[in-house]
């Protein structure tokens, strides 16, 4: 073929190079940035919390302690906050909250709650009706603060419906027999879960509740009108 | 103290519309400004319809920066919705600078 | 698979099986749609029969599977086209495609009748991974990535055989990447965060990186078979394609790292590169449309008739062009920014972008092909559109569209009620979901859906009698 003046800028080489060139910079750059973050998302450990190191993703053994999530000054947004709160929004680690009538689970006994938890999240499909983190499906509540909600504390109506005194206990009841407590016309169907099943979601569930989520759900359970306990169908 | 400092500002109930309007509208006018140009440039409108292609790059920008302001952007943010627009601005002319290249090289 | 086939290569016949179960899943997909959006209307509706979970998990699998059944086809349709030569190893590609379809099966079977599964690792193997878009349980993973491997090779080799185009290097190596991303969603563990965050490596830099450059590839060949596009530009301009969707795709998939427990740089990241996904997309529609316009004034130059080889298939594209412009770029633009999305995160917004974005990118230009393999196999060398070609892609589009408006409308009442003001509690939900606003939105989500089933039911009709259509030029 005769090529007259030919500019680089129509050669399909040219650009075949730039495509690799830019893919393979992006890549790179993401790959980085994977290993950055997989540092920082690493579940932490009892000892991070003995020494009062606050990780996005902290140990399982966080049931022991008490959760709140309250307006950070430093971050300048809402933060779980462990253990009591400095009252600047940072984490004491001191507070302790009994979970199913104990706070001295070890880190292999919380690992292996959170770890069936986990697995029984999968297995029923949580997310093919929930949001976990905000992801999933639009059917029913937003899960990621679903330990902090208040219809599930003293003031609210789960813990009388399902006739039990702790939130933990209620939430367990609640999951193993969802179409018994109705408290809207869409109900959650029935899946099959045991009442150890049951231990380990709640656990997955409270654990779920101290990860930073750099500030979403914004005003999770703040605002008043938001908490009006469920009312009936 | 007027509060405490969010760095994710509370957007006033009464902003979401707008927010939402004028973000669609970025990318509507988006492409009416590159569709415009691109008919120009076929020679399937006249030159002087350049200039309405300009004022809709305009509305583009507008709606950026309403869009910005509403949301109270960091300076990161309006930084990144600067290159944005320029990056409209520019797509159109070197599309077509690079169509009329690759004909001159491959039609004739 | 009749025997009058016109088809040259066993290739595109293997194509055409895939797209034949491809459209199948398609129907499938529709009606679990349609019971799980009646279950937002009616919630005792198959209660504990076949849950909301279980009708939408199927419903969006379905989705997935035939969307990759039918690029898998559409690349076993046009190898023979671009390489010149029959596709080395079919007979392993045929035998490929039962595995693959019989594994289909029987995931779906279990997903309908077994539902969900004790905590177990089992449960993970046999039933269901439960991670959305991808819950296939991870033997069927496993087949899934055995055929794929399978089909590459078949791809791989033949592309070596025979004459290598830009097109084809940029399917294989595009096909490459899909499959290998797809080892990220198989991963276990007990991190909520962590397992998020490879979860999106499938889902975002499938939809938003590799699929959308199977797209530009599709796009380049329709291109040059129906509208008569020269090779040489339309390959150039799949490079530059390449380059704006991975560079800001790659990148882009910063917008899902915003809220699960990820660093706030995400917050940067996800802004800046995702704020430019949509310029490619604008570029492909422009692309589309000049070549279009440009072939078409060529013709009219010299006097020779100006419709294009394939209308309903040409239909199509011109919409992909469109519609991945609306759905994946202005739809997804405007909850892209962290400002908004901390409000519209998981909410009905998500899955108006979700519906308008899939249709718009993925299935207007999929049942392009399907009309091109309806072509190719009659041998018909104009082939029109009919009546049922021109309602399926009106009452298609139409219902997409009415769904999508719809679902915006909720997901805006969503934010405001639950989210803005409620602060996002189980109460806040409830009190959103039981709005007027919200639950019409639901019953036009309804109504728009069985439009778009109608719709559905002429496009099976259309391409099995639409080369019977005598104004079909042979
Ligand atoms: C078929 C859909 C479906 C599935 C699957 C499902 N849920 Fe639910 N869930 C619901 C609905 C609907 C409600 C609201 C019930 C009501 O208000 O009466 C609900 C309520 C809840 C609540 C109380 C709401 C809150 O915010 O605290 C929790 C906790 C919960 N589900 C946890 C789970 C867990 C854990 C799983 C997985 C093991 C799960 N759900 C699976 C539909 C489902
Ligand atoms: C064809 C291309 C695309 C497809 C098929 C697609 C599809 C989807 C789907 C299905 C989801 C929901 C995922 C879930 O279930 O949680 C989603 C989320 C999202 N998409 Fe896209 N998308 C595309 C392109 C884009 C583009 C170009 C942008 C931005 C400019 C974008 C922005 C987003 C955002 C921000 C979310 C998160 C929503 C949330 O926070 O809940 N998408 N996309
Ligand atoms: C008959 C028509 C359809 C109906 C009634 C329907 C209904 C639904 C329903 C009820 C959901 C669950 C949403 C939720 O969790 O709240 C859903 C999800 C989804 N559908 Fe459809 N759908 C239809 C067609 C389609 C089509 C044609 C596509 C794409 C081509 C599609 C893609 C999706 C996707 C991607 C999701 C997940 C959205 C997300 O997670 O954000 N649907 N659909
Ligand atoms: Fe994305």
């Amino acid at each position: 073929m005769s090529r007259k003046k030919v500019s680089v800028w129509s050669d399909n080489r040219f650009w075949q190079r730039s495509a690799i060139w830019v893919t393979g910079f992006a890549s790179l750059l993401l790959i980085w940035l994977t290993f950055d973050t997989m540092g920082q998302i690493s579940m932490g450990n009892q000892k991070d919390i003995d020494n009062h190191i606050t990780k996005r993703v902290p140990s399982a053994t966080v049931i022991n302690y008490e959760v709140e999530y309250n307006m950070n000054q430093n971050r300048g947004h809402e933060v779980p906050v462990i253990g009591g709160d400095d009252g600047k929004g940072n984490s004491l680690f001191k507070v302790k909250e009994k979970f199913f009538g104990r706070d001295d689970y070890t880190q292999k006994e919380a690992n292996a709650l959170l770890h069936l938890g986990k697995l029984a999240s999968q297995a029923k499909n949580c997310m093919d009706c929930h949001t976990l983190l905000g992801n999933g499906a639009y059917y029913a509540p937003d899960l990621t603060k679903a330990w902090l909600d208040p219809a599930w504390g003293k003031n609210g109506p789960m813990q009388a419906m399902t006739g039990k005194n702790t939130k933990e206990e209620a939430m367990a009841e609640f999951l193993q027999h969802p179409g018994k407590y109705p408290t809207h016309a869409r109900m959650m169907p029935n899946l099959g879960i045991t009442p150890k099943e049951a231990i380990g979601l709640v656990a997955f569930l409270k654990h779920m509740s101290t990860i930073d989520t750099n500030g979403f759900p914004r005003g999770f359970g703040k605002i008043k009108e938001g908490v009006v306990y469920a009312k009936s169908k | 103290m007027s509060g405490p400092l969010y760095v994710r500002p509370i957007i006033e109930l009464n902003d979401f519309l707008p927010i939402f309007v004028s973000a669609s509208l970025i990318l509507i006018f988006g492409a009416f400004y590159a569709g415009i140009v691109t008919l120009v440039k076929m020679q399937k409108l006249k030159k002087l319809y350049m200039f309405l292609a300009y004022f809709f790059w305009i509305l583009q920008i507008y709606c950026t920066y309403f869009l910005t302001m509403k949301i109270h952007s960091q300076p990161f943010t309006v930084k990144a919705m600067m290159i944005a627009m320029f990056a409209y601005l520019m797509v159109p002319h070197i599309y077509y600078y690079l169509i009329t290249k690759s004909e001159e090289r491959y039609e004739k | 698979m009749q025997s009058q086939s016109n088809f040259k290569y066993e290739s595109q016949k293997l194509g055409s099986w895939y797209f034949t179960v491809a459209m199948i899943l398609f129907g499938a997909q529709l009606v679990l749609g349609l019971v799980a959006a009646i279950q937002f209307i009616y919630p005792s509706f198959l209660y504990d029969i076949l849950d909301f979970s279980i009708a939408r998990m199927i419903h969006i699998n379905a989705l997935v599977v035939w969307m990759l059944y039918a690029m898998i086809g559409s690349v076993y349709y046009l190898l023979p086209d671009e390489t010149g030569i029959e596709t080395v190893g079919i007979g392993i590609g045929k035998l490929l495609f039962w595995v693959l379809t019989l594994a289909v099966t029987v995931v779906i079977l279990v997903f309908v009748f077994i539902q969900v599964g004790p905590a177990t690792q089992a449960t993970i193997w046999l039933i269901t991974e439960g991670r959305e878009y991808i819950e296939a349980p991870r033997w069927a993973d496993i087949g899934i990535v055995v055929v794929v491997v399978g089909f590459l090779i078949n791809t791989f080799l033949t592309a070596m055989k025979g004459r290598r185009t830009g097109i084809m290097t940029v399917i294989l190596s595009d096909m490459i990447a899909l499959a290998g991303l797809y080892l990220a969603g198989m991963y276990f563990t007990d991190n909520i965060s962590m397992d998020q965050y490879w979860w999106w490596w499938v889902i975002h830099l499938w939809v938003e990186a590799t699929w959308e450059v199977m797209v530009g590839a599709l796009a380049a060949y329709a291109l040059i078979k129906i509208v008569g596009a020269k090779r040489e530009i339309v390959e150039m301009w799949l490079w530059i394609e390449v380059a704006m969707l991975f560079g800001s795709g790659i990148l882009g998939l910063g917008h899902h790292y915003f809220w699960i427990g990820t660093p706030e740089y995400w917050w940067e990241i996800g802004a800046l590169f995702s704020s430019l996904e949509p310029l490619p997309l604008i570029g492909m529609f422009i692309h589309v449309l000049y070549d279009w316009g440009k072939e078409k004034g060529i013709k009219e130059g010299s006097g020779e008739d100006t419709t294009s080889n394939n209308t309903p298939a040409l239909i199509w594209l011109i919409s992909n062009g469109f519609g991945n412009f609306l759905g994946a770029g202005v739809w997804g633009f405007f909850h892209t920014l962290p400002q908004v999305n901390i409000y519209t995160h998981g909410t009905q917004f998500t899955a108006a972008h979700g519906h308008l974005a899939f249709f718009g990118a993925y299935a207007t230009i999929l049942i392009a092909m399907f009309y091109m393999a309806v072509q190719g196999k009659y041998g018909i060398k104009k082939l029109r559109a009919t009546f049922a070609s021109k309602m399926a892609i009106f009452l298609i589009s139409f219902g997409v569209l009415g769904m999508g408006v719809a679902l915006t409308i909720a997901g805006y009442e969503q934010v405001l009620i639950a989210r803005a003001q409620l602060g996002a509690t189980w109460n806040a939900f409830f009190v959103a979901q039981n709005q007027m606003w919200m639950s019409q939105a639901m019953d036009w989500r309804l109504i728009m859906g069985i439009v778009t089933t109608v719709g559905f039911v002429y496009l099976v009709k259309d391409l099995l009698t639409i080369s019977k259509n005598p104004e079909n030029v042979n």
